[in-house]
């Protein structure tokens, strides 16, 4: 094999595998655990605009490979006074594909959909809904943009976050 | 005696040109299991053992329906960083160890053909042939491993496969001090024939599944980036265009001793005079005898088989194989004299 050649053609063109197989892995099969650290803002209905924090563990587990993934949201936050927990479901749904480098998936865009019933600050319990828009690279990081609606008050809450896979190592290439 | 080699390149999906070529050749030159030595690199190390067992139809069915997902996992730009390769050749293993079995290692064991098959090692950066005969000095310029097992043979085969960063490296006996990982012979060389040479081959069939020479590219370059991309070509062009050049020399080199013998035999000088002459320690021709080598080679790029010959699209394998067996025929054809 012209190893050389082939490998410079890999890195350059990118095309390699075509845009379905570089993307296989994109969404693995099986179980993941995402980290999530995010920030952002509350803003009650006549009222002032809040700081948000958040800090979340979403084990999600893959429904359809390289498109859909569901699970749930635990954790915690702090929208601007006390704190508080979070819990829900999940799906998150790969909408578009870059290209692939090194015959690899790059990155992938995805569209999340995010239903907490049960949101605890306080005394009060809450219910939010919302979705957005996220970018991951590798099955490892990414980065999303959310807006939430809270049911039970007149409430939006926008934030972005981080995420960090705890189990990507799971699909890297091992030793044969 | 006459010895002859079959030798095949790298090429990936291409390896489908090198099965269309050897089903002519079995048909109308000699049967692909009745060749004295076999070389190959990567896809061609996946080809010459099959060939060796004279197992043709089953390469043809491999070599036409094989697809992305039988040969390799593929990965996401994190395992650049993180992983011990891109992708992972896991699926090439498996296939691997379907298709030699120990009933195949036997055979070739019982035949006592020598195998050799090309990968190159990370640690020493040698050329190395894993051979299921190992020469009794050491040729210059690479090292020569033993194939000792059924394991062995199926994990040269799967290192001299492993584009290094696109595939996992693979150490042929895991555990074994110092380490030693392998990838594709291609690195180094393309075209094992120099292994053929040194195994005393007299004519070599060499399949080589790229054209002699890309197409000359007119356009300016602009970028940085173009101009690495046309850089990286050169250098494996230069790879692959030295294998023939040593091996040219070689042939040349015999002719020539060949014909100077002939001529001072001619003239009356003692068979074993001119023996003695040539037979020099120092002569670099010693233990060779190739004076003829066909260089069987797509006359353009195989563009189906995709960048790298890493799609697999049995459609475009199945051409790419009709267009082997057409260029063996047409160069075969064009002989003055049937080859055997």
């Amino acid at each position: 094999m012209k190893t050389a050649v082939n490998i410079r053609k890999a890195l350059l063109a990118g095309a390699l595998l075509g845009p379905v197989g570089a993307a296989a892995q994109d969404i693995p099969k099986g179980f993941d655990l995402l980290a999530e650290l995010g920030q952002g803002f509350g803003r009650p209905r006549g009222g002032p605009t809040l700081y948000l924090a958040t800090v979340q563990l979403v084990p999600q587990w893959t429904v359809v490979p390289d498109r859909l993934r569901a699970g749930l949201v635990l954790g915690g936050l702090y929208p601007g006074s006390g704190v508080g927990g979070l819990a829900g479901g999940r799906l998150t749904l790969k909408v578009l594909s870059g290209p692939p480098f090194m015959l690899a998936g790059s990155f992938h865009v995805t569209l999340q959909g995010e239903y907490l019933p049960a949101v605890r600050v306080g005394e009060a319990w809450r219910q939010w809904v919302g979705g957005g828009i996220g970018v991951e690279t590798s099955n490892f990081l990414g980065l999303s943009f959310r807006v939430h609606r809270d049911f039970a008050a007149p409430a939006t809450y926008g934030q972005m976050a981080v995420a960090y896979n705890l189990r990507y190592r799971r699909t890297l290439p091992k030793k044969l | 005696m006459a010895k002859t080699a079959l030798v095949v390149s790298g090429g990936g999906s291409k390896g489908a040109f090198a099965v269309g070529a050897l089903r002519y050749i079995h048909e109308n030159v000699q049967p692909v299991d009745s060749f004295d030595v076999y070389c190959g690199t990567s896809t061609g190390a996946l080809i010459v053992p099959l060939a060796a067992c004279g197992d043709l139809a089953l390469l043809e069915a491999q070599y036409t329906t094989l697809r992305q997902d039988d040969l390799v996992r593929l990965g996401t730009i994190g395992n650049l960083v993180l992983g011990l390769s891109v992708h992972d050749a896991a699926p090439l293993k498996r296939k691997i160890e379907e298709l030699m079995t120990q009933g195949r290692f036997d055979r070739l064991q019982a035949a006592g053909v020598p195998l050799l098959l090309a990968t190159v090692c990370l640690q020493t950066q040698q050329l190395v042939y894993w051979a299921t005969q190992v020469p009794g000095a050491a040729p210059a310029g690479y090292e020569v491993m033993p194939i000792g097992s059924l394991v062995d043979l199926q994990r040269a085969m799967l290192a001299s496969s492993c584009q290094p960063v696109l595939m996992q490296p693979i150490e042929i006996r895991p555990g074994a001090v110092p380490v030693r990982q392998y990838v594709d012979g291609g690195v180094r060389e393309v075209t094992p024939l120099q292994a053929a040479i040194a195994h005393g081959a007299d004519t070599i069939i060499a399949l080589t599944l790229a054209p002699r020479q890309t197409t000359d590219d007119p356009a300016e370059l602009t970028s940085a980036l173009a101009i690495l991309s046309r850089t990286m070509d050169l250098f494996g062009e230069d790879v692959a265009s030295n294998d023939y050049r040593l091996a040219r020399l070689y042939q040349e080199g015999n002719a020539y001793v060949r014909a100077v013998g002939g001529q001072l035999l001619a003239q009356g000088v003692a068979p074993a005079t001119v023996a003695a002459a040539f037979d020099q320690p120092a002569s670099p021709f010693a233990g060779t005898s190739v004076t003829t080598i066909h260089e069987i080679r797509p006359a353009t790029k195989l563009d189906e088989g995709g960048p790298g010959g890493l799609t697999f699209d049995p459609a475009a394998m199945r051409g790419m194989m009709a267009k082997g067996h057409a260029a063996a025929k047409a160069y075969f054809e064009a002989l003055p004299a049937p080859l055997l």
